[in-house]
């Protein structure tokens, strides 16, 4: 049997004292799409960045190929980093570089003896790949955000990563560039074979996207299963963030039907 | 803070001797540097040179001593006027760049991208920056001195020394001891704006607000450490002349 690609064991990480994720387990396998939903607030963001060893936690261990990164150094970090690629919730696009110079960032700074031509070609094929062809000349502050997130994906890309960490990849996008977006992050696992570890609280994107689905709530995983199990779980937490129109019944001043007397 | 600028200088020098500095990155910035203080340095050299030689003018024939005029203002500017001077619009105009810049960075988490693509912040943002800042605050400080000896020639001249006196007088009594104790100032100051800005942006904390904290505190620690260095280099190079 195969090494899952990231294993996470008893993870807590602490803030000046307060306990921001407490005794996370999960374990993501190769190629799989795993998303991690929760409220604002519940430590998503914080497990991702903790994944790509951009947070160092307080306890436990995460393995990244079998690697545990929690004990390495910067440098070591680097070279497991160059298997990753992270996809911010708005971009982080180098805004002093045009699109071009964003995506071929890592490569060049990583890699020796890549030509102009070989980079040409890689920065056209990622454009295209995104649906964004012939933008290379412009800048971030002249992309819209669906945009950005896109190049953002393709500069990711660039490294030919075997895991990609979205940050919530559609939030504050209309509900036609989400779907793109999604439909990107199911197509660019299916052409490369990446991992994908998605952190949202876009209700229909996790389930359109998602093979497996982890609950956060209050910085521990309360469920984790496919769609089709997280539906059904009896967690009142679950179930309140599936359905919050069901919890409003329970707020005095809602009628049956949800709306305020 | 203090042990933070430690470590960051720790940091980058193990860097640079590591990997070095991408030359591109350090040309970049000493340009970016260069053109950015340079007007402002041009003007206050200009100014403090004139308003010296004017006052010290006055005095001088008021009491008969105007072959003291030259070597005065160039014993003051080269020594003290030009590198703190150069040292503190250096730090409001490129420090206060720098700290803006890497603390926008750090808020919308472009510097947490630097590192997701195994690139270290230090060796992509801080080192080109802090060599440039002590490669190009001597060369400004050179060029503040030549502009401010010269205004303060004009100034003096308007004034009633003449310019053969003020010229005699000025080679007379400086020597390039003065130079470069006021270049070794400069050296020192450069690298105490270069760190202290690239620390101060690298701390930033809590969005738009949080950015124009870290400027405003990365001007106010590079005008107070120029201050406290200053003295402490002026004993330290006494015995120097």
């Amino acid at each position: 049997m195969s090494v899952p690609q990231i294993q996470i064991h008893d993870l807590v990480y602490e803030v000046a004292g307060k306990r921001i994720l407490n005794a996370i387990n999960l374990e993501i396998a190769r190629g799989e799409i795993v998303s991690i939903m929760g409220q604002s607030g519940s430590g998503k963001t914080t497990l991702l960045k903790l994944m790509c060893g951009l947070l160092r936690p307080t306890a436990g261990q995460i393995l990244v190929e079998g690697e545990d990164i929690t004990r390495m150094s910067e440098m070591q970090l680097d070279r497991v980093r160059l298997k990753m690629g992270l996809v911010f919730q708005y971009a982080a696009l180098f805004d002093s570089l045009n699109v071009y110079d964003n995506i071929v960032f890592g490569v060049v700074r990583n890699r020796r003896g890549v030509t102009r031509r070989e980079l040409d070609t890689l920065v056209r094929e990622l454009l295209a790949d995104v649906h964004l062809p012939g933008i290379e000349r412009l800048f971030p502050s002249e992309l819209s955000g669906g945009m950005r997130k896109r190049v953002g994906l393709a500069r990711a890309l660039a490294m030919q990563p075997t895991t990609l960490f979205y940050d919530e990849p559609t939030s504050g996008l209309d509900p036609v560039t989400a779907y793109a977006i999604d439909a990107l992050i199911v197509e660019t696992r299916r052409r490369f074979g990446v991992t994908s570890v998605v952190v949202s609280h876009h209700i229909p994107s996790i389930f359109r996207i998602s093979d497996r689905i982890a609950m956060l709530d209050r910085g521990e995983i309360v469920a984790f299963g496919t769609p089709a199990e997280l539906e059904a779980s009896p967690q009142p937490a679950v179930q309140a963030f599936l359905h919050p129109d069901r919890s409003l019944l329970a707020v005095p001043g809602h009628a049956q039907d949800g709306a305020a007397k | 803070m203090t042990g933070e600028a430690v470590l960051l200088t720790v940091g980058a020098a193990r860097t640079f001797l590591r990997q070095g500095v991408h030359p591109g990155d350090l040309v970049r910035q000493m340009a970016t540097i260069g053109v950015d203080s340079v007007w402002i340095v041009t003007i206050i050299a200009a100014a403090s040179g004139a308003v010296f030689a004017l006052y010290t003018a006055r005095l001088a024939t008021s009491i008969g001593a105007t072959m003291f005029v030259g070597g005065t203002l160039g014993y003051a500017y080269l020594n003290e006027l030009g590198p703190v001077l150069g040292g503190v619009a250096f730090a409001a105009r490129s420090g206060a760049a720098i700290a803006a810049e890497i603390g926008t960075m750090v808020v919308t988490e472009q510097v947490d991208a630097l590192r997701a693509m195994a690139v270290s912040p230090i060796r992509y943002l801080v080192l080109p920056r802090v060599l440039a800042a002590i490669l190009m605050l001597p060369a400004l400080t050179l060029f503040g001195d030549f502009v401010g000896l010269f205004s303060g020639y004009v100034s003096a001249v308007l004034n009633g020394v003449r310019g053969a006196d003020f010229l005699e007088s000025l080679f007379t009594y400086t020597r390039p001891d003065d130079l470069i104790n006021g270049l070794i100032k400069a050296v020192v100051f450069g690298y105490l704006v270069g760190i202290t800005a690239c620390q101060q942006g690298l701390r930033t904390r809590g969005g738009a607000t949080g950015v124009g904290h870290a400027t405003t505190r990365s001007v106010v620690l590079c005008v107070m450490l120029i201050s406290v260095a200053d003295l402490v280099i002026a004993v330290l190079l006494q015995g120097r002349r």
